[in-house]
């Protein structure tokens, strides 16, 4: 077996020539969402981290809206020379592209040169509701259907597909509320304007701690390393986790030796300490992938959500 | 006692060298992107948060903190000596500075705003100290109805600052709110009257709007009046400093705008915006004269530059106490937490209690530092007036195009800048205030998402909206402002036209 793995990374070092190749010019990093966010805090800690190896510069530039969608075709549309490149969450990469009509539409109009970190969103409540986990909850939907409300960062959003999931599978009739982000939504979810609200992971730890809050479920395969009392939906019998990821994107012709170089570089930030420290302090997981394993990565979860944004009525005409 | 014991172990960190510097370089670079116009704190901080990786934890948000709440004593500068805001909160302060600038009071206007700031920035503090976790709680009770009566109730008292006529005001309003739905629908997240435009879909942003409004207009108007050699020739050292009456004047508004600041800011939205239009319209309506306002009335000055200070410390109270960032701003400084693996939220006093208190502390001594910046700065500033018009012009044009650019990297804001500078060039020659169409736009997507998701809320049901208590209780009141202004303004205007009438009969001729 050791064999033949060392024969498959023999050829393998072949295969990924020695032409990796560093880009001509001062590098740009393309972040689509503002200042602040997980994103651009990822964005800036790698660019960091690879300075030294792109003597010409590097650096991230935001170019925030439309629910990442502008800075996506800013990537797209660029010269394919090496000089642009983003770093990508999921939703901007496949869902954006159904609901509206933009200049890219699969992951066949873009290069995925790395992934980078995945992570997967939970559901909580309240610290003093009065369902103690998530199958209370879910008897009490059924109970008085129409009545409970659901908060989400907002429609079309990974929570929103995965409340979708949830409410088919579990066929369940609940009040969707969307809000923009984590900020609006927790405070309506601790002002008791929504019974629920999906979560990202880290931006509950305080306010769990402090019993303000009680994360329920994950919308994860398998439980999180931070949250290991926590039960997946998947145990309580409903297969629902939308995962998001940040992909390093770059324009589609950018030339292979450029994207191994990024690969390469990139590679090692994701193995390095002090970015794994990062990504824990936010409880979120480095989860490497090639160019390869992150494109077809993207046209599997394409091909899903193709499906889910048909049955909300969101894909574009 | 525990909180008196907490404040000296802040300042026992925050005195500590690192930490000083750290407070020196947030409020020395905060004032600085606060005087560039366009630059504002949220670039300020973004370039600056890869440093941060390296520092302590304190060290990291005390040069943060620095840099967000100092912007707000820099950015009345230009806004007071050239009529060009140098960031969105100080728009308000451009009325009347400018105004006294022109008198021959620069100085003084300055000298106000940074003795306001430093007060209700002292005030801020002492409000996150004292009733930070309290009112954090409170505003938790307001949800999508109550934002929506709020926001509605703030269109209509806000639109009374206006000059124009009630038509006109209205026009604007209606204007400023269409402008605001272009880009991204808040709520189903597809685009809208972008007209095929992709870039389109980014929106129209408040601040190169506000810039060609303001800035790019002001230039034009200043080529049209022909290039004066300088404006001022001379400053003596006497006109640098407030007089008295004019101390006496700002006293009160000072005050109210740090509790008006200070409480706009616990609210989602600009609160350094919000919280200066509201001030300036308060210091009008209370005042006895209030016809001096737009001439240079220095409560103009010291209310909106009190309140957006007072507000960078409101909006600071759900961060500190939930963990809630409503604002990039408060976002980068979250961050700035998190990454050092310190979790604002109801435990953060005691789980990380040398972080909370040293940047409580060093935000008392980053305010004393850019009072001792800001006001020997005065003399250097007022010298920019005697640059010669043409240069002072061009330099202006140059930071407004590089600031409108580096907001989100974009073009299309560079675009938006120079046709609303077109734009509000042509309002000035029509005598019309582009003031309700800025509110519109900073209040038109508030109002939209929170209507929409009340309306999500209670399954469409408008009924909903009024029977909550608080929201129908500020819906009805803003509904009789509306009644009161539409009959007043009726009753001025017939009194207007009786006065002509009567003038009119005593000269024929007229």
């Amino acid at each position: 077996m050791t064999k033949i793995l060392a024969a498959a990374l023999i050829a393998l070092s072949f295969a990924s020539p020695a032409l990796s190749q560093a880009p001509n010019g001062p590098v740009s990093v393309i972040n689509p969402f503002t200042v602040g966010g997980l994103t651009d805090l990822t964005a800036r800690f790698i660019v960091e981290k690879i300075k030294p190896q792109f003597p010409a510069g590097i650096a991230v530039i935001n170019r925030p809206g439309a629910g990442g969608s502008i800075g996506v075709t800013e990537i797209v549309q660029a010269k394919p020379d090496g000089t642009v490149i983003g770093l990508t969450p999921t939703a901007s990469l496949i869902d954006q592209p159904q609901m509206n009509n933009l200049p890219y539409k699969t992951p066949d109009d873009y290069a995925s040169i790395i992934n980078t970190i995945t992570y997967y969103q939970f559901l909580a409540v309240r610290g003093d509701a009065p369902w103690k986990d998530a199958k209370a909850l879910l008897d009490q939907v059924k109970a008085e259907p129409g009545k409970l409300r659901f908060g989400s960062s907002g429609i079309g959003t990974a929570s929103h597909l995965n409340l979708a999931q949830l409410t088919t599978v579990a066929d369940l009739d609940v009040v969707h509320v969307p809000f923009s982000g984590w900020a609006e939504g927790s405070a309506a979810l601790l002002g008791g304007h929504v019974d629920t609200l999906i979560i990202n992971p880290g931006e509950g730890r305080q306010l769990a701690d402090a019993g303000r809050i009680r994360i329920i479920a994950a919308f994860q395969p398998e439980r999180s390393a931070f949250y290991p009392e926590v039960p997946t939906f998947k145990e309580l019998g409903y297969d629902v986790a939308v995962s998001l990821s940040f992909v390093i994107t770059a324009p589609k012709d950018t030339p292979e030796g450029t994207k191994t170089f990024f690969h390469d570089a990139i590679k090692t930030v994701l193995e390095d300490q002090a970015f794994l420290d990062f990504v824990k302090s936010r409880e979120v997981q480095v989860n490497y992938l090639s160019g390869e394993d992150a494109k077809a990565m993207l046209w599997k979860e394409y091909k899903e959500h193709t499906v889910l944004l048909d049955r909300l009525g969101l894909s574009a005409k | 006692m525990e909180m008196i014991d907490g404040l000296m172990h802040g300042f026992g960190v925050a005195l500590t060298p690192p930490n000083l510097l750290a407070c020196l370089i947030g409020v020395t670079l905060g004032s600085l992107v606060g005087v560039l116009p366009g630059i504002g704190p949220n670039a300020g901080m973004a370039l600056l948060i890869p440093l941060t990786f390296g520092m302590s934890a304190e060290a990291a948000i005390i040069m943060l903190a620095g840099i967000y709440y100092g912007s707000m004593y820099g950015g009345s500068t230009t806004a007071i000596l050239l009529n060009v805001p140098g960031e969105a909160g100080s728009v308000m302060t451009a009325i009347d500075g400018f105004q006294m600038a022109k008198k021959g009071r620069p100085g003084p206007a300055l000298a106000i705003a940074a003795i306001g700031s430093f007060i209700a920035g002292t005030f801020g503090i002492l409000g996150i100290m004292l009733v930070g976790p309290w009112l954090a709680e409170f505003a938790l009770r307001f949800g999508p109805p109550e934002f929506f009566a709020l926001a509605i109730a703030g269109l209509i008292f806000l639109c009374g600052l206006s000059t124009n006529s009630f038509r006109i005001a209205i026009t604007m309003v209606a204007l400023g709110l269409g402008i605001s739905t272009i880009g991204i629908d808040p709520v189903t997240g597809t685009q809208r009257f972008t007209l095929g435009f992709t870039h389109l879909a980014q929106g129209i942003d408040l601040v190169p709007v506000i810039m060609g409004l303001y800035g790019i207009a002001e230039v034009l108007s200043m080529m049209e009046e022909g290039i004066q050699k300088a404006r001022i020739t001379k400053v003596r050292p006497r006109d640098l400093v407030p007089s008295w009456l004019e101390a006496r004047m700002s006293a009160l508004p000072i005050l109210r705008g740090s509790v008006i600041g200070f409480i706009v800011g616990l609210i989602p939205g600009p609160a350094t915006v919000m919280s200066s239009f509201m001030s300036y319209r308060v210091e009008k309506k209370l005042s006895r004269t209030p016809e001096r306002f737009g001439q240079g009335a220095i409560e103009g000055v010291a209310g909106p530059e009190s309140a957006n200070n007072s507000a960078t410390a409101g909006s600071m109270v759900p961060m500190f106490s939930l963990g809630i960032a409503f604002s990039p701003a408060t976002a980068m400084l979250l961050a700035a937490l998190v990454i050092h693996g310190v979790q604002p939220g109801p435990l953060f006093m005691v789980s990380a209690p040398q972080v909370f208190w040293g940047v409580i502390a060093s935000m008392y001594l980053g305010n004393f530092l850019l009072l001792l910046l800001n006001l020997p700065l005065v003399h250097i500033f007022v010298s920019i007036l005697k640059l010669p018009q043409h240069v002072l012009a061009a330099l202006v044009v140059l930071f407004c195009l590089v600031g409108a650019y580096t907001l989100n990297n974009s073009l299309l804001d560079v675009w938006i800048m120079v046709v609303m500078g077109g734009a509000g060039y042509l309002l000035r020659k029509l005598h019309i205030d582009p003031a309700p169409l800025v509110i519109a736009l900073v209040l038109g997507p508030i109002i939209e998402k929170a209507l929409r998701q009340s309306l999500f809320m209670a399954n469409g049901d408008w009924s909903y909206l009024l029977l909550r208590p608080v929201s129908g209780m500020v819906v009805l009141a803003a509904l009789a402002l509306f009644a009161l202004n539409l009959v007043v303004g009726m009753r001025r205007r017939a009194k207007i036209a009786q006065f002509i009438r009567n003038e009119s009969q005593q000269q024929p001729t007229g």
